[in-house]
């Protein structure tokens, strides 16, 4: 055990070999880099809602659309999950430049939604392309809305104005309209935002003086006619409208025109125009209304195509064909028709003295004594004054027994009662109707109840002045111009009594012209004006309203105006 | 089911990934309130995968892309507290775990019913990663009370398309 003990405690010999070095290579290593370096990100932040109270207008404005409101009017109030998928987007207009301020438009979600959650109730539930309205003027400080009429201009720039007084980027409006649109105005406001205070400027010098100086309702409606005789009031008031909005704006096309000159005045932040009518005689006229909406921003020197690039952002014009898709078409016939042989002798007789007489006068000659020969011809174009014989009425009543044979009714419009009347004696086996200024209007509706009961009456006979505005005879598939109207806006009044929504199907429209008249010759300008119109606005579809002009007047007949030499037109 | 309550004011982001052709792919997140409106933008500019990239990764690749460059580096830009993001992109959703956020994957053309039974509450939803599924459900349950959760990918693509206009 002893040995043993000592064989433990004797050291090991352990025999170690060295070598100074390895002399072998590292190990090659490959790096492959993988550069993860951080991304890149553009940041836009765009409220915080705890930040929205009291921040001036911007944060207000961006409230509205960045929550909901606590006032709760009561009407008709949209689900808040619009049941129409269609989503209506605000874009953002031309003139917004920084990234930040578009994005801030193209991020919000549809119009639909931002009004169902702000609790603005409407009374009747409006129409796509009404939220589209609402869209486009919202974010624009320069604007002309200039939908056909009956398509709701009204309504659209109320529910603007309400967003943006919601939003607190209007707190002062003033509204500019004709004198007899006023009530309609303040009505419609009642209508369509009964919260918004609306006060009227009117009345003697001093109460309007007050009006202007002290009256802090948000909207003011004052008419054009008060703009050039409270001018000191109007264009230098304390703080800058926040919104001038112009109905009719077609008012102001005339650019050296007082009114239009004291309107253009006005301080303000936004310029909105409404208009059915942007072009009534020439592009002038849109210069004119641009003048006060982007004043510089077109020029007569422009050719159709660039204004139309550049009024494209400013402009927003719809038809009725255009949005109202379950209106049944409109069928336009232009029947050119022949002067029987005795209207033509007539025609030629009553031209002839017309224009001599017409030359006779010289310098004394005014649009009066054009106007005259032209009523003159327009009426021989429809009766021959000796005979009574016309190719007009032969055409009406052929086609009559085929509308009666088919159980249909038509409407026949002229611009004179006395073609009505000469019509009524020769239509009777088709039980005519009259509607003209001189039924009494107490006696009116009945004429029209009885037109749309009694299967026997098919014919209505009626006059531009009485029968074109505020009519509904849907029922209707025929409509008859036996003679046209200076201004194709009053033709299309008077279709659309037949042609609206309701209506039973196809409406066909029949305009009679006498070819080689003055009939043509009217009808050639304003079709040439259509397509003006057509080419800068991009609405190929309905007329614009827009009449003759003087020049274009006079050059019916190759005269000239007394301020100098014109074209011949015709 | 356990009722769990609901957040206060929930934010929701809405998460894509775009395609840049020759460029790569780019992202942009939508931070809404729960009733859709626009709090935060973010977006990054369009990145291609590197050649070493696209070898180490393989078929990871575009998870690589969307999560660890796009999605993780948008996310972390937002300054409001996530409740729940929405994301149109299946490769998003493993984002959920690294992020903490719960996550919803979304399929924009859907009309039919859910594709996962155990969610009911709009038809674009295909897939729930959250460790609270009834709160998260209540989250989507506001804003869907409001629009469909596909809309906001709208509105992200047009940003984007305004984005390049402006650029351009």
């Amino acid at each position: 055990m002893t040995d043993w003990n000592a064989d433990l405690t004797q050291p090991i010999q352990i025999e170690t070999t060295s070598w100074e070095s390895m002399d072998s290579s590292e190990p090659q290593v490959i790096t492959l880099p993988i550069r993860v370096k951080p991304r890149r990100v553009q940041s836009y932040f765009f409220n915080c809602e705890s930040e929205q109270k009291n921040e001036g207008k911007e944060s207000a404005a961006k409230a509205f659309l960045s929550s909901g409101s606590n006032k709760t009017p009561s009407a008709i109030k949209p689900s808040k999950r619009p049941d129409n998928p269609s989503r209506t987007r605000i874009k953002p207009p031309r003139d917004i430049i920084k990234l930040s301020d578009r994005l801030f438009y193209v991020l919000q979600p549809p119009l639909e939604t931002l009004l169902a959650s702000n609790t603005i109730e409407f009374p009747f539930k409006p129409f796509d392309f009404q939220y589209s309205g609402v869209a486009f003027l919202f974010p624009r400080h320069s604007a002309i809305l200039a939908d056909e009429m009956g398509l709701g201009k009204t309504m659209q720039a109320i529910t603007s104005i309400r967003m943006l007084l919601r939003s607190g980027y209007l707190k002062n409006v003033l509204l500019i309209c004709p004198k007899p649109l006023v009530t309609n105005w303040q009505r419609e406001f009642a209508l369509w935002a009964p919260e918004v205070p609306v006060s009227v400027v009117s009345g003697s010098q001093a109460k309007r003086q007050w009006h202007w100086e002290n009256n802090h309702t948000p909207v003011k409606i004052a008419n054009y006619e008060l703009m050039v005789r409270d001018e000191q009031l109007v264009t230098q008031p304390d703080a800058p409208y926040d919104l001038v909005l112009l109905d009719e704006a077609q008012r102001i096309k005339n650019k050296s025109n007082s009114t239009s000159k004291v309107i253009r005045n006005i301080p303000r932040q936004r310029s909105w125009a409404l208009t059915g009518t942007p072009i009534e005689n020439s592009i002038e006229d849109l210069i004119g209304i641009f003048e006060f909406v982007s004043p510089g921003a077109i020029h007569n020197a422009m050719s159709a195509r660039e204004l139309r690039r550049e009024v494209k952002d400013f402009v927003l014009r719809r038809s009725k064909d255009m949005v109202l898709k379950d209106l049944p078409p409109k069928l336009i016939r232009d029947t050119e028709l022949s002067l029987t042989g005795e209207q033509y002798d007539s025609y030629q007789q009553a031209e002839k003295d017309g224009v001599l007489k017409l030359n006779d006068l010289g310098a004394e000659i005014t649009i009066k004594h054009v106007f005259e020969l032209v009523l003159r011809l327009k009426q021989i174009c429809n009766f021959d004054p000796s005979t009574g014989r016309s190719s007009k009425l032969e055409l009406l009543q052929s086609d009559m027994e085929e509308v009666a044979a088919s159980g249909r009714k038509a409407i026949v419009f002229s611009q004179w009662v006395k073609t009505l009347d000469t019509l009524d004696g020769h239509l009777k086996e088709f039980n005519p109707l009259a509607y003209h200024g001189r039924i009494p209007s107490g006696k009116r509706d009945a004429i029209l109840q009885e037109f749309k009961e009694s299967p026997d009456r098919h014919i209505l006979l009626m006059s531009y002045g009485a029968g074109s505005v505020g009519l509904n005879l849907q029922f209707c598939r025929y409509v008859y111009l036996f003679d046209r109207w200076w201004n194709p806006a009053v033709e299309d009044q008077a279709i659309n009594r037949a042609h609206r929504i309701g209506a039973a199907g196809s409406v066909t429209v029949t305009r009679m012209i006498s070819a080689g008249t003055i009939e043509q010759r009217i009808h050639d300008i304003l079709e040439s004006k259509r397509e003006l119109f057509n080419e800068i606005l991009s609405d190929n579809r309905n007329p614009a309203s827009y009449g003759l002009s003087k020049e274009e007047i006079f050059g019916l007949f190759n005269l000239k105006t007394p301020d100098g030499t014109i074209s011949k037109v015709a | 089911m356990n009722q769990t309550p609901a957040t206060k004011n929930p934010h929701l982001g809405f998460l894509t990934v775009f395609e840049v052709p020759s460029a790569g792919f780019g992202g942009g997140l939508l931070v809404t309130s729960c009733k859709g409106r626009p709090v935060e933008f973010h977006c990054t500019a369009p990145l291609n995968a590197n050649r070493a990239q696209e070898i180490l990764y393989g078929q990871t690749l575009r998870s690589f892309l969307f999560c660890d460059q796009i999605g993780i580096a948008l996310i972390e830009k937002a300054s409001t507290s996530l409740d729940v993001v929405v994301t149109d992109a299946a490769e998003m959703i493993e984002l959920s775990t690294s992020v903490n956020i719960p996550f919803a994957l979304v399929d924009l053309d859907a009309t039919a019913t859910a594709k996962d039974p155990s969610v009911k509450i709009d038809a674009h939803i295909t897939k729930l990663v959250s460790a609270n599924t009834d709160q998260t459900l209540q989250v989507l349950n506001q804003f869907t009370e409001t629009l469909p959760l596909n809309e906001p990918f709208e509105r992200i693509q047009q940003a984007i398309a305004e984005a390049h206009k402006v650029a351009a």
